[in-house]
């Protein structure tokens, strides 16, 4: 072969193989920041479709559900992407992109079917500003037919004291009013029923103050005092009242655990996501619950009835979930809401997942100039997973062995608490049996 | 479309051109066979964008293989080599999080191979593509312990990967190397041998997003070879 021949048959080969390499790799900018970076500015010119974008992709990288959650995510960008689209294409022609009923409807579709029952999502319609709307997979509640509102404060108590008054419960009962970290008065009850029933109730374990008069360290005070006045060897049984409780801090799940069992035990792990992909998990971390030197150990003769409600949730219902894992546990009451995933808060550049956007929108009703994007979604940022069956119980909450649902009209006019009442028949009646 | 035009007319004309030179070539029709094993390094790449903590680092592996040899003329040949590929590299999230992958995948490069030098030691350059099958893998987790929010993490955990990560494995390849021969019908050969994949390692969506993760290999590789097993034509 000649030179001349050589040097061609060398170019033509130079030639093919870089054409084929700049052709077939794909390494655009895809992966687009969901949180807050671009102005306000730039959102409207992003438009719909735009906002639709960052939110899919927000949730597609960062939701921790995707290993059980049955939903075509696919599917949602392809069927509402043309939606938003066109509602851009009507703003370029002097038009309203979308209604407000519309956008709601639109948004709800999209946003109902995840199984997150920590996930708000609050956002506002690009071209017009003005109304934020708020979207809540959670709402789902709304639909079930036990469905009912929380009770007060006041309707609680009432309704506890009206029973002692009238002698429909044999009862001494304290209580201590606490702050919560959301600025409400969160509560707590304590007590002995019948003589031989310890009794607990806690409103929220969102109990954090960082003064030195902290509120949590009150609560647990009070939670000691009850351990030491009431567990005795009359003991017959002890009830823990979680209803209401929409949950807090996870140090409470130690703190309670610790005084009732004998070695340490991992009633459920935790999984963050780890990479981009929607199956990407880093190594699932074990919620361990360790015993604290004077531990009871409950048993079914003298069990531990952990009352919760539909209005449950995180902490509410993660707490009977780890009593579950305990010897005498006995769940009364209803199934709770099923909002087990954790949160943590501004943490998407370490965890890339959980909440991204304007956090403010959410407590907003009115989108203003100074927000810094037009939408905010606030998801779990890890999945709690059933230690023995890989169960994720999220969207189905913790199942009661006894369901009881609430009387509503007494508990609601201050005069009864039938959820209580069977909690305290069922250890009666286990003790009349013996 | 003027880049496919000119990669089939570039492909074409290196086709008929090989056939061309065989038909005249009194030393064409020569099939060697060997092993060859050695060292892989594994360098992802992947746009992570503003995912700045979002570390991929490169890994050692192995690879091992069967080169079978079609001599066209002396300088001129067609190499295929089926073969083994360990492939492993890291990843790493913020403070909290790191990973090694290990990958297992069956790759076969077909190249044309272009010698030149004497005739004890000869010196060559490879060019072509492989293509191939993600075989097995698994991947070795560490989360870290974050006080507050990720209390007592445990250590390693090993998650083996399922079938619905197998994926499809190609793109370019080129090579170059020192094959000595101590004898007409055995050589040794050393390579060093560069991989640039063309398909994404990490399940792509189908939604128009891309999350893609290429893989670029290089591999410095020992060999022996035996010639003249089927000498096809004779001087």
């Amino acid at each position: 072969m000649n030179m001349k021949r050589s040097a061609c048959f060398g170019a033509v080969i130079i030639t093919v193989v870089a054409l084929l390499s700049s052709s077939c790799r794909k390494l655009e900018h895809d992966i687009t920041n969901p949180d807050c970076t671009e102005s306000i500015l730039q959102f409207v010119d992003n438009g719909y479709a735009g906002q639709f974008k960052k939110i899919w992709q927000g949730i597609d990288v960062g939701y921790v559900f995707w290993n059980w959650d049955t939903t075509d995510w696919d599917a949602v960008y392809t069927t509402y992407l043309p939606v938003f689209e066109s509602a851009d294409a009507r703003v370029c022609n002097g038009q309203v992109g979308m209604s407000e009923e519309e956008y709601e409807t639109t948004w709800k579709s999209i946003l109902s079917p995840l199984m997150d029952n920590h996930m708000n999502v609050s956002l506002t319609r690009p071209d017009i500003g003005g109304k934020i709307f708020h979207f809540a997979p959670s709402k789902r509640r709304l639909q079930r037919s036990d469905y009912h509102r929380r009770f007060t404060k006041k309707e609680h108590l009432s309704s506890l004291y009206s029973m002692i008054d009238d002698h429909r419960l044999d009862a001494v009962m304290d209580t201590v009013t606490v702050k919560t970290s959301q600025g409400n008065d969160g509560y707590l009850v304590n007590g002995i029923i019948n003589g031989n029933i310890a009794y607990l109730y806690i409103s929220s374990f969102m109990i954090y103050t960082p003064d030195s008069s902290s509120a949590d360290t009150i609560a647990r005070s009070f939670v000691l005092n009850w351990l030491g006045n009431t567990f005795n060897e009359n003991l017959a049984g002890a009830i823990l009242d979680t209803r209401n409780n929409t949950g807090g801090l996870g140090h409470w799940q130690q703190f309670l655990g610790q005084f009732f069992c004998e070695e340490e035990f991992i009633p459920y792990y935790k999984m963050v996501k780890s990479d981009v992909g929607r199956y990407d998990y880093a190594a699932p971390v074990n919620q361990v619950i360790k015993p604290n030197a004077g531990h009871r150990l409950m048993s079914d003769d003298c069990p531990l009835v952990c009352l919760f409600d539909l209005n449950s949730a995180s902490n509410g219902e993660e707490i009977p979930w780890m009593f579950s894992y305990l010897p005498g546990y006995v769940g009364i009451g209803e199934r709770t809401l099923g909002a087990m995933g954790g949160l943590v808060d501004n943490q998407y550049s370490t965890f890339y997942s959980g909440s991204f956007g304007d956090q403010s929108l959410g407590s907003k009703d009115t989108f203003t100039s100074s927000d810094k994007c037009s939408y905010s979604c606030s998801m779990s940022t890890f999945a709690h997973v059933d230690s023995k069956t890989g169960i994720c119980p999220e969207g189905t909450g913790m199942i009661p062995q006894i369901e009881v649902l609430l009387d509503t009209t007494a508990m609601f006019s201050g005069n009864g608490d039938n959820q209580l009442l069977e909690a305290v028949k069922y250890i009666k009646n286990l003790k009349n049996r013996q | 479309m003027v880049k496919r035009i000119l990669i089939i007319l570039g492909t074409v004309f290196l086709v008929s051109e090989v056939f061309a030179q065989s038909r005249n070539d009194a030393a064409a029709g020569v099939l060697s066979l060997g092993v060859n094993a050695g060292w892989l390094y594994d360098t992802p790449v992947v746009n992570t964008q503003y995912a700045y903590n979002r570390v991929y680092s490169p890994g050692s592996g192995a690879v091992l293989g069967v080169p079978v040899q079609y001599d066209f003329k002396d300088w001129f040949a067609l190499f295929a080599e089926p073969g083994i590929q360990y492939r492993n590299s890291r990843y790493r999230l913020a403070h909290w999080y790191s990973e090694t992958r290990h990958n297992l995948y069956l790759d076969i490069p077909v190249m044309a191979s272009f010698s030149f030098g004497g005739k004890s030691v000869r010196g060559f350059v490879n060019a072509g593509g492989y293509a191939g099958a993600w075989l097995a893998g698994w991947q070795d987790k560490h989360t870290d312990e974050i006080t507050g929010v990720l209390e007592s993490a445990e250590g390693t955990f090993r998650k083996e990967m399922t079938g619905e990560d197998c994926r499809f494995d190609a793109g370019l390849v080129a090579g170059a190397g020192l094959r000595l021969f101590s004898d007409k019908n055995i050589s040794c050969v050393l390579e060093y041998r560069f991989y640039y994949g063309l398909t994404s390692s990490r399940t792509m969506h189908s939604s128009g997003f891309s999350y893609a993760a290429y893989d670029n290999l290089q591999t410095v590789t020992l060999g022996i070879r035996f010639n003249n097993l089927f000498k096809t034509k004779s001087k």
